[in-house]
């Protein structure tokens, strides 16, 4: 295995942890406050907090790992996404420091307040979906370089783009999917059937949405870049595969059976569609522009 | 572009300096407190002592509010650093990547110690092992510190690396952690986040004794931080006169700049405050002799090169000499305050914790501590001026051209402000409900009241 | 752009693919630890040990 193909599975490894446990995160911030605003907060606060409260400082790690590891591994893609990402990167930054921030204030400190959960809950949606433009930003088209060397970021080629919000689509409805999925195993091992019974009804709602907008994503990049589409046809097996674990995963929250095995389903159905993208090597590492 | 005139390199340095300023206050809480936190249970269990089992308890609650922020607003000047100063980070990455990379394995180490350690008091039968627990903590935040440093002591004197008509092309990178730079920094940091720490601490203890509270938990609180202080304080005296002799040998300009010394000369004298006439002369000033010869190189007949030898477009900007000066005053005063209580502990020891003037400047030395601390760093920043990379890149090529930093020059002072103004009152409302006499009267521990 | 055209050059890669394997052996047992205190410990997880911070 040569330097670079080990530098970038170290780097999509840590990224794809960041994914998983990240969606966790943000997806029971959101729940815990959309509960409260239901009235449901009294039945599953207690297993988001058990959870939340220990490891919430080592998701952020995730992502720290990640960016530094750019620098190290890729210092020319550093320069560019650098150079071309400081409003979207400082918007993503500000809404991290917020929702960290209130996240502690709230859970630590002696009252708990709406506001702060408020913020903590929508930043929990905000961020995956300012995150998720990078990688439609690596999907190459948005980022131009002039003859002098400048690189500008087009801003409302984005913003204007199908592809692009197909892509903050799948990233939120899959933020809220996974995490649900992940509340009904801990609610279950909890053996908390109230709490269970609430956050299985979530994981049974977001997992349609969470198919269809996979299927948008992928209409979407036959238009945006044939290219990279003809390679994921070839690699299609990825694809089918990721769609049965997808199956077994909600069958047996269906079911009610086996819940710890229901998301090791699931972290496979994101595994092999994510890594289903990544034989296009280039992606993120290499911008097309 | 908000502004007419804009300038994105201004504006990055700016950005950069307040989201840096607002870090290393909570950075400088999240490498000391630890150490404080784990001495204070440490001697809990082998003395059997309750009182600083529950010192250490109510410590590391506050702290975690600390740790929060401190978290976010890292993570922030992480991603920053490759927002505003892409060319810069780009040439960081071929040379200093490594210990960036180290950082992040000590801050995971350390975090997820930290969860563990919060949420497991009272769990193990043997208490030792809830300590050593905070042990990967302490070394974690300790060593990110450590890391970090190295960074920004490559950055003051790259080492490891060859460079070719401007172009970095030869790289060792654990060379490159090895910078002259790199000891008297380090070691600098460390100590003075932990002398910071054991005086933020002590303020606290001191502002609840100055209110007539004076439980023994308080005054064992007292003792325990400000003896650490005064450790810290002799430590880093040693370390800030190892400093000078690096600067005098590897970076001249620095500490001629500092001193506003730009004949070449022997015997060179200290100048402490005064004004600089448009002619260089000093004016009004304090003159020590010889003490600049004996800073540099230990020696009173010593040459000390001067601002003339150095090139006028390579000179840091000349009012750092009022950033050292101001920062040299604060050691000055909190050496005499750690000083001062330890006389009293030795001499008038119940006037150690009575004495409302000696409590009083207990709790001035907190801030100045932290004050301390800004100084310093804004010194060491501008004193590289005006390289980012001494002698291999200008400050003003390794910034982002990008229309907007002066937008989020604003966003983020906003967020700063929001964030500091919630953590404070946070902090505050938490341990004004539930007090350390509540607490030990909750937890039946008993003892001590009037001693 | 290819990622052979961005990477890093050689005892770079080598020196960070190294502390990164280091790094591994420290975290993953760490992150084991944490899991098996938090996540797999029946207790913690049915709440029956109070919140002790």
């Amino acid at each position: 295995m040569s330097y670079e193909v080990l530098g970038i599975t170290v780097l999509w490894v840590f990224l794809f942890g960041y994914l998983i446990v990240a969606s966790i995160d943000f997806g029971a911030g959101f729940f815990s406050f959309y509960s409260s605003i239901t009235g449901k907060r009294h039945l599953i606060h207690n297993i988001i907090e058990r959870y939340l409260s220990p490891v919430w400082e080592v998701t952020n790690v995730f992502l720290v790992f990640f960016f530094v590891g750019i620098v190290g591994f890729f210092p020319d893609t550093a320069y560019y996404y650098g150079t071309a990402l400081l409003v979207p990167g400082s918007i993503a930054i500000i809404l991290l420091a917020i929702r960290g921030a209130y996240y502690a204030f709230n859970s630590y400190g002696t009252r708990s307040k709406t506001i702060y959960m408020f913020l903590y809950g929508a930043s929990g949606l905000l961020i995956p979906a300012s995150l998720s433009t990078v990688l439609t930003i690596s999907e190459g088209g948005y980022i131009e370089v002039d003859s002098g060397g400048k690189v500008t970021f087009l801003f409302s080629k984005l913003f204007t783009s199908t592809y692009s919000w197909t892509v903050v689509l799948l990233a939120i409805v899959s933020v809220l999917y996974i995490s649900a999925m992940f509340l009904a195993y801990y609610a279950d091992r909890a053996k908390d059937r109230n709490a269970f019974e609430v956050v299985r009804k979530y994981a049974l709602v977001w997992s349609g949405p969470t198919i269809l907008s996979s299927l948008l994503v992928f209409f979407a990049i036959r238009n945006h870049n044939p290219e990279h589409f003809e390679q994921m046809l070839n690699l299609a097996w990825m694809f089918v595969a990721s769609f049965i674990c997808f199956l077994i995963a909600v069958y047996l929250v269906w079911s009610k059976k086996r819940l710890g095995l229901s998301f090791l389903f699931v972290m496979l159905q994101f595994g092999f569609a994510f890594f289903g993208l990544v034989p296009d090597i280039c992606l993120m590492f290499c911008i097309r522009i | 572009m908000l502004l007419s005139g804009y300038d994105p390199v201004l504006y990055s340095r700016i950005l950069t300096s307040v989201t840096l300023g607002f870090h290393i206050i909570f950075a400088t809480i999240g490498v000391g407190v630890p150490l404080m936190i784990a001495l204070a249970e440490w001697i809990g269990i082998k003395r059997d002592d309750p009182h600083y089992l529950l010192l250490a308890r109510r410590w590391a609650r506050g702290f975690v509010i600390t740790v929060a922020v401190g978290v976010v607003t890292g993570t922030a000047i992480g991603l920053q650093l490759s927002l505003l100063w892409p060319s810069f980070m780009r040439v960081a990455g071929q040379s200093i990547a490594l210990p960036l990379f180290m950082e992040t394995f000590a801050f995971f180490f350390e975090a997820i110690f930290l969860g563990i350690y919060l949420y497991t008091w009272d769990r193990f039968k043997n208490r030792m092992v809830h300590f050593w627990l905070l042990v990967p903590v302490v070394i974690g935040s300790s060593a990110s510190a450590f890391f970090i440093t190295v960074v920004n002591a490559f950055m003051n004197a790259p080492a490891g690396v060859t460079v070719q008509d401007g172009k970095i092309v030869d790289i060792a990178p654990f060379a490159a952690m090895l910078s002259p730079a790199m000891p008297t920094k380090v070691t600098h940091v460390l100590i003075t986040a932990y002398l910071t720490c054991a005086f933020v601490l002590a303020a606290i203890s001191a502002w609840s004794l100055l209110k007539g509270r004076n439980h023994v938990y308080y005054k064992k609180a007292l003792k325990l931080t400000m003896v650490s202080a005064f450790v810290f304080i002799l430590a880093s005296a040693l370390i800030g006169d190892l400093s000078g002799k690096y600067l005098a040998k590897y970076q001249p300009e620095k500490l001629a700049a500092i001193e506003w010394h730009f004949e070449t000369t022997t015997q060179a004298p200290l100048v402490f405050g005064g004004i600089l006439t448009e002619d260089n002369e000093i004016k009004f000033g304090l003159k020590i002799p010889f003490a600049l010869s004996i800073l540099a190189h230990g020696n009173p007949n010593a040459e000390v090169i001067g601002l003339n030898d150095i090139p006028a477009d390579e000179h840091p900007p000349l009012w750092i000499h009022y950033l050292f000066d101001t920062k040299m005053a604060f050691v000055v005063m909190m050496t005499i305050i750690a000083t001062a209580f330890m006389l009293f502990l030795w001499r008038k020891r119940a006037a150690a914790y009575t004495s409302k003037w000696l409590l009083r400047a207990i709790i001035v030395a907190a801030p100045l501590a932290m004050l301390t601390i800004e100084h310093g760093w804004i010194f060491a920043e501008v004193g590289r001026q005006p390289w980012i990379l001494r002698g291999i890149m200008r400050t003003s090529e390794g910034a982002t051209v990008s229309n907007h930093v002066d937008s989020m020059l604003i966003l983020f002072t906003l967020l700063y402000i929001v964030l500091g103004i919630t953590a404070v009152r946070v902090l505050t409302r938490m341990f004004r409900s539930n007090s350390a006499e509540d607490e030990m009267a909750d937890r039946l521990i008993l003892g001590g009241e009037d001693k | 752009m290819t990622i052979y055209d961005n990477f890093t050059s050689e005892p770079m890669a080598i020196a960070l693919i190294s502390v990164f394997i280091l790094g591994l052996l420290l975290l993953i047992p760490s992150l084991y630890l944490l899991m098996r205190l938090f996540l797999f410990d029946a207790n913690y997880v049915q709440g029956k040990r109070e919140k002790q911070h």
